[in-house]
């Protein structure tokens, strides 16, 4: 009994005393001196970087525990596995970009940590992933400067030659780019928010990625997929990126993906496509959009199903010449909205005739790339019917089976009209009176 | 002070601005009901961005209509002779009732705007900028078309051809001026794209959304073109300058001219 006593007390002492921050104590000689896997419990105080973590350690911040670095390097350097920080704000990396190493508020070069519950400003990228396994970055907040200028500063979260990560509800503002991985397989991005950022995520070379319930939202570009394969987005929403080169989602060079689920509102572009090749797009809801979906010949074999597109300036724009996408698969086409005004005489949910959806904008997209300007004006509907009715405007899309559901606007227009008439009656009432 | 107060009694006493008022109250609500389930921290820029694509449509016709009949009740009802012939020049008059027209209009979007604001002001993080930024591309949206509506009501002669005149003005600016655009747009080059920006930005509508959008953060001009970088190289506060120049001292003088015209029949 005595010698259980003693392992416990040995246990208890040794192993997982919360050590509180000694007055006098830097947080590197608190690091140093606390033994491996004991946790470090920090007070609301501003503790100075740079630190370097290289040994299992627990870190808890309280409110207001600020890490704050000296301005070179990173203000914390994770070196060792089995890491967890959380609770915690750092600041002030080095931004320098003529050093050989790009700097960030966190910089992990090691597996199995997690990073929870943290705040990260005043740095050239805010989490680095640095040929990084197996890590968890949740919760986290990335504040960038929003400067504009590409270079000027890092991205959020940079997720180099790092594998098996998952990325879950980050937020992250005016970086350079939200989420970018670089050489990244397998990782998982779930419930992230991110805006005014160049684009919202980024991946370069990174393939077998899954990509669930995110927020795009005021960026330069929701999320450019560029060389990267086989990856699946899910639930995502891309929302209000403006700009005259935005998009809510860019596939170039991406091949074998899967985009379901998906919405996409209010963007210059909803879907753009270039030099990309067999990808699924299914389910998907786009919105008023200036363009739904942009298609470039280059990109050829997508095939795009139960897709909705309603309330387009121009649904479907296809640069270059032909193409060879489908736009029905087994038999189920996509909902084209009021304007398709189709036939579905035998009630089976699906339109009687193939639909072709007509466009002229193209042409005058390949003239002159300040055809975008007119997007977003009235006039451009009519130039269109013009086209159409002069049968000048090429088919863009040929869906065989598209899908017919009662618009539910319908009804909306004609509450509005309920209320407008009764305001009408009720005013030359009182009139009379 | 006058002026002010018997424009108000006319626009307060009259049913039509208010009803067409209505609808501008109903559709900025339905706006804002929509934007409710926006995420707070992005939520006000794109509700006021939101208003103001809503504002393009209907506050050109309202302004029109509004200011153009304000001067043709002056006409039909001799009342205009009558206040000539008290102050003494039809420059006097014109100066005065646009500006009783321009104040009292501008207040009344300004209030509701401020009526408005006070929910969405709950409901989003609230930047004052932003909203003052939105506030001063409606007043501007309101004192061109109600300046180019006190020209047509100095121009037409009969209501019919008023009606008339001010649906082809709103037309002209919601359709016409881009259409003829569209059809310019092939022979646009490198060289000459500056003089087309001027051209494109003098249609107010698209000065005042490219002024808007830029300075709510809304519209990116990163990562452009040459050609574009060009196109969009004018300050946008310039541009906006530039039409209330443009289209607002150009009614005033037409206003003037035809004034003086009527005076001489």
């Amino acid at each position: 009994m005595k010698r259980w006593l003693l392992i416990s007390l040995f246990i208890f002492f040794f192993f997982d005393v919360p050590k509180e921050a000694a007055a006098g104590q830097t947080l590197q000689q608190l690091i140093d001196a606390a033994p491996a896997h004991g946790t470090i419990r920090l007070t609301g105080q501003t503790y100075s970087g740079n630190i370097v973590i290289d040994k299992p350690l627990t870190i808890i911040g309280a409110k207001g525990t600020v890490i704050r670095g000296n301005g070179r390097g990173n203000v914390i350097s994770i070196k060792a596995p089995h890491v967890v920080i959380k609770h915690v704000t750092v600041t002030n990396s080095g931004k320098s970009r003529s050093t050989q190493e790009e700097y960030a508020g966190i910089k992990v070069y090691s597996d199995y940590n997690t990073l929870e519950h943290i705040t990260v400003k005043q740095s050239f990228h805010g989490i680095y992933l640095s040929q990084a396994h197996h890590n968890r970055i949740a919760n986290v907040r990335v504040i960038g400067e929003q400067n504009g200028e590409i270079a000027g500063q890092g991205n959020g979260l940079h997720i180099y030659y790092s594998n098996f990560n998952k990325l879950e509800n980050n937020t992250i503002v005016g970086t350079r780019d939200g989420i970018f991985f670089d050489y990244a397989n397998h990782n998982v991005a779930k419930g992230n928010k991110v805006s005014h950022t160049r684009y919202g995520l980024h991946y370069m070379y990174s393939d077998d990625n899954a990509f669930y319930d995110n927020t795009f939202m005021l960026n330069n570009g929701g999320a450019a997929i560029m060389n990267s394969n086989r990856i699946i987005l899910k639930n995502n929403c891309f929302l209000f990126n403006k700009g005259m080169r935005s998009f809510g989602l860019l596939l170039q060079m991406a091949n074998d993906n899967r985009i379901i689920d998906n919405t996409f509102y209010q963007n210059e572009r909803g879907l753009y496509v270039d030099q990309s090749n067999d990808n699924f797009v299914r389910r998907n809801v786009f919105l008023q959009n200036e363009i739904g979906i942009e298609l470039w010949a280059s990109s050829q074999r997508q095939t795009f199903t139960e897709n909705r597109l309603w309330k387009n300036t121009i649904a479907v724009t296809r640069l270059g010449g032909e193409d060879n996408n489908s736009w029905d698969f087994r038999g189920v086409g996509n909902d084209w909205g009021d304007e398709a005004a189709l036939l579905d005489l035998n009630e089976d949910g699906k339109g009687d005739s193939p639909f072709r959806y007509a466009s002229s904008f193209h042409k005058l997209a390949e003239e002159n790339e300040l055809a975008y300007l007119f997007l977003s004006s009235p006039s451009l509907g009519v130039y269109e019917a013009i086209n159409e009715w002069r049968q000048a405007g090429e088919v863009m899309a040929v869906d065989h089976a598209p899908l017919v559901k009662k618009s539910a606007s319908a009804s909306w227009w004609w509450g509005l009209l309920g209320f407008g008439a009764i305001t009408v009656i009720g005013l030359q009432r009182r009139g009379r009176r | 002070m006058s002026y002010i107060w018997k424009e108000w009694l006319e626009l307060s006493r009259g049913k039509a601005f208010w009803l067409f008022f209505l609808l501008v109250v109903a559709a900025s609500l339905s706006v804002l009901m929509s934007a409710k389930s926006l995420p707070a921290e992005h939520g006000l820029t794109i509700f006021l961005q939101m208003m103001f694509d809503m504002n393009a449509y209907i506050v050109p016709l309202l302004c029109l209509f509004f200011a153009s009949f304000s001067v043709m009740q002056e006409k039909e009802q001799r009342t205009m002779v009558m206040i000539v012939a008290k102050s003494g020049s039809p420059w006097q008059f014109l100066w005065k009732k646009s500006a009783a027209i321009q104040l009292i209009t501008m207040m009344v979007f300004v209030v509701w705007y401020f009526v408005l604001i006070i929910p969405a002001k709950f409901w989003f993080v609230f930047h004052l900028s932003y909203f003052l930024y939105f506030l001063l591309a409606t007043v501007v949206l309101v004192f061109i078309f109600n300046q180019i509506g006190i020209g047509l009501g100095f121009a037409c002669k009969t209501k019919i051809q008023l009606i008339g005149a001010n649906l082809f003005a709103a037309f002209f600016f919601i359709y016409l001026y881009d259409f003829v655009l569209l059809y310019i747009l092939p022979s646009v080059t490198y060289d000459n794209v500056h003089v087309f920006s001027l051209v494109y930005f003098l249609q107010p509508l698209h000065a005042l959304r490219f002024y808007l959008e830029t300075s709510l953060g809304m519209f990116s001009l990163d990562y452009l073109s040459r050609t574009m970088k060009k196109f969009f190289s004018f300050p946008p506060g310039a541009l906006v300058a530039l039409n209330m120049f443009v289209w607002g001292l150009g009614a005033l003088v037409a206003s003037m001219v035809w004034s003086r015209k009527g005076e001489e029949r």
